[in-house]
């Protein structure tokens, strides 16, 4: 499993993902690099998160491979000063970390969501503090008008732990499921 | 046993005072009443008001277990001390009250409601954006003769069914509660409760037709808008699902399709009930005009000849219960004993206690918008009530409401029809505006749509598509 890393941008956004875009396709398209804005992922340091609520939008996080960070960082002292962009910060991604919540009224969707979003996790990812509950409502029907209570209601909650990319492919697959909330994904960093 | 010696007493007691002497005015409100009435007698109707659209949002269980209690308790807080204080008056109007319009009422929405539940639309069609818009047209043209509860129950299920491969498709739900269960019903008595107690008041039967313009350019500019809004999500599905479907067909049909039939008939004695006079009886010291008597005993007849006569399996398939008239009659139970004082008081014009609210409507846009935006938290039959009665107040206070009902259809129909449309227009405005629209929320849930909260469908799909096709009908009609 290839380690990640974190790399803070100051600069426009718009020029920091063609930079992305042309790095990429100069290493031949098969390099991964991504923006956090485009997965809800928040800055891990405090101190850009504090920066982000008196200039949002100024600073931008970028993910690649730890083979790649270093060229990356190059680059972007090297030209990318051109358009505005500056390599600020750089961590290593440890881990990755969101939780779930998920409510639904339907008894044949229940099973169907549950395995959509927990089964076959990806290697590496663990589900923990998992909880689910049923409530049946016996006196529940759904043609009420003025007292709606359902019939059934399934709720779960939880949180996966992980390496990057696995926690990200369940948050992929958690957005996707209307009945899902995905919260924001939290990583574990340290300094470079 | 000994507990109920008191009680049992006094309502003989209350019973024997309405025998000893029965000549009371005919509508029920005493003259001079409305002037004395002090404004906190209209707590219990804010009280219950209230109660009916927050307990659901904060406290659906408790709400949907003690209900009943609360319904209760919020009648009992007007009845007791109302009864108290003014005696064989108040007893008169409370009477006139349950006799002329809740007993009527519950009958009509109960048997439409059975008829309604009689008729089950079975088959599959492709949740296209044309397919959508028909079944949206249909339903709403069908409101007005169904009512939006019965219209909703028919649709709900089969535009799921249609939409059931869509990726996007609360949009639809939401439009739905906007045509069908809500704007659709204001072209006949049938459609909507508060133009059926319009007419138990004195509205004739066909006034209501004369909304045809505003229900049209309303009708039609919020259908023009889902089609656009489908279309866009149309184009966001899956290849898949935009292709026409090769999987298994079941072909359209309708069971209990005699319950049409049925419902011809409540039109009938509906609409006989409007034209015919055939003189009055006292009922508890409260006279009722015996065509009125007539039109609910046929009501009730066909309301058991729908029951009879459909099949258990179709009312089991559309999920029927008699649970939604029960939760009707329990809630306006309380709604119609503690809405008297607040009509008698707006009925008294300048001289009631509630003189500010009728110097504050003026023009027929500010009826539209007040009784619109009230019934868009309210239930949206007791706030037409209110509306009429602040009307009535402010350009023919005094007299007798059926005179002035007339009146005002004579030399201010705008009036009412401001009132009418914005009462049933706008109880689209959010889940607990009108009673259907909770009905499909939960329908659709359960059949796996995530649907907006309450918030998410004001701000999502009200502020953005409703309120501007109210700010021009506002502009078109009431200007």
């Amino acid at each position: 499993m290839s380690a990640w890393e974190e790399i803070i941008v100051q600069g426009p956004e718009r020029a920091l993902r063609a930079f992305i875009a042309g790095f990429r396709a100069g290493r031949g398209g098969g390099s991964d690099a991504f923006l956090g804005a485009d997965f809800d992922l928040e800055p891990s340091s405090f101190s850009t998160r504090i920066r982000e609520l008196f200039a949002a939008g100024s600073h931008h996080l970028v993910f690649c491979p730890e083979v790649l960070a270093e060229d990356l960082v190059e680059a972007l002292q090297h030209d990318g000063s051109a358009v505005g962009l500056v390599p600020e910060e750089r961590r290593r991604v440890l881990g990755a970390r969101l939780s779930f919540r998920i409510e639904l009224f339907s008894e044949e969707l229940a099973p169907q969501v549950k395995n959509t979003l927990l089964g076959e996790l990806p290697e590496g990812v663990t589900l923990e503090g998992f909880h689910e509950e049923e409530e049946r409502h016996g006196g529940a029907r759904e043609s009420e008008l003025y007292t709606p209570v359902h019939g059934f209601v399934y709720r779960a909650s939880g949180g996966l732990v992980g390496p990057l990319l696995g926690v990200l492919e369940i948050w992929r697959r958690g957005r996707q499921i209307d009945f899902v909330e995905v919260s924001p994904i939290d990583l574990t960093t340290a300094a470079h | 046993m000994r507990a109920r010696r008191p009680c049992t007493i006094a309502c003989c007691g209350a019973v024997a005072l309405f025998f000893a002497d029965g000549a009371f005015a005919e509508q029920g409100s005493v003259p001079g009443l409305g002037a004395v009435l002090p404004s906190w007698s209209s707590l219990p109707f804010i009280g219950i008001l209230l109660s009916i659209a927050l307990f659901p949002l904060l406290a659906p269980r408790f709400w949907h277990h003690h209900y009943p209690k609360v319904s209760a308790i919020w009648a009992l807080a007007l009845a007791v001390p109302f009864t108290a204080s003014y005696g064989r008056e108040a007893l008169h109007a409370i009477a006139h009250m349950a006799i002329v319009d809740y007993v009527p009422f519950i009958i009509l929405i109960g048997t439409l409601f059975t008829i309604g539940g009689g008729i089950l639309v079975r088959g599959t069609l492709r949740g296209s954006p044309a397919t959508n818009a028909t079944l949206m047209l249909i339903g709403t043209v069908l409101a007005s003769w169904v009512g939006t509860t019965g219209a909703a129950m028919l649709l709900i299920r089969p535009l799921l069914r249609a939409n059931h491969d869509r990726r996007h498709r609360s949009h639809t739900v939401v439009f739905f509660i906007f045509l069908v269960a809500n704007i659709g019903g204001s072209l006949t008595p049938l459609g909507d409760p508060p133009l059926f107690l319009g007419f138990l008041h004195g509205v004739p039967f066909f006034w209501t037709f004369g909304m045809w313009r505003e229900t049209i350019v309303v009708a039609g500019l919020v259908l023009a808008l889902y089609v656009a809004v489908d279309l866009l999500y149309w184009r966001r599905e899956d290849a898949m699902v935009r292709l026409r479907s090769e999987g298994p067909h079941e072909p359209l049909r309708i069971e209990g399709w005699h319950n049409f039939f049925f419902l011809a008939g409540v039109l009938a004695a509906v609409v006989f009930s409007g034209l015919v006079r055939l003189g009055e009886v006292e009922i508890l010291g409260v006279r009722q005009q015996v065509e009125n008597l007539a039109r609910d005993a046929v009501l009730l007849a066909m309301l058991a000849g729908s029951w009879l006569s459909t099949p258990a399996k179709v009312r089991d398939d559309n999920s029927f219960t008699w649970g939604p008239i029960r939760e009707v009659a329990i809630l306006f139970a309380g709604i119609f004993a503690t809405i008297i004082p607040v009509l008698t008081m707006l009925r008294a014009g300048e001289h009631g206690a509630l003189a500010m609210v009728i110097r504050s409507v003026r023009q027929p846009a500010h009826f539209f918008w007040a009784a619109g935006g009230l019934s868009s938290f309210l239930d949206n039959a007791p706030t037409y009530l209110t509306f009429l009665s602040t009307a009535l107040g402010r350009l023919h206070p005094g007299i007798p409401e059926r005179d002035a009902i007339a009146q005002l259809i004579a030399s201010n129909p705008l009036f009412l029809q401001a009132i009418s449309t914005g009462a049933v227009f706008m109880g689209a405005n959010t889940y607990i505006g009108n009673a259907p629209n909770f009905m499909v929320k939960s329908i659709a849930e359960e059949a796996g749509v995530k649907m907006p909260s309450f918030f998410g469908y004001i701000f999502r799909f009200t502020l953005p598509f409703l309120i501007p096709v109210f700010l021009a009908a506002t502009w078109i009609f009431f200007h």
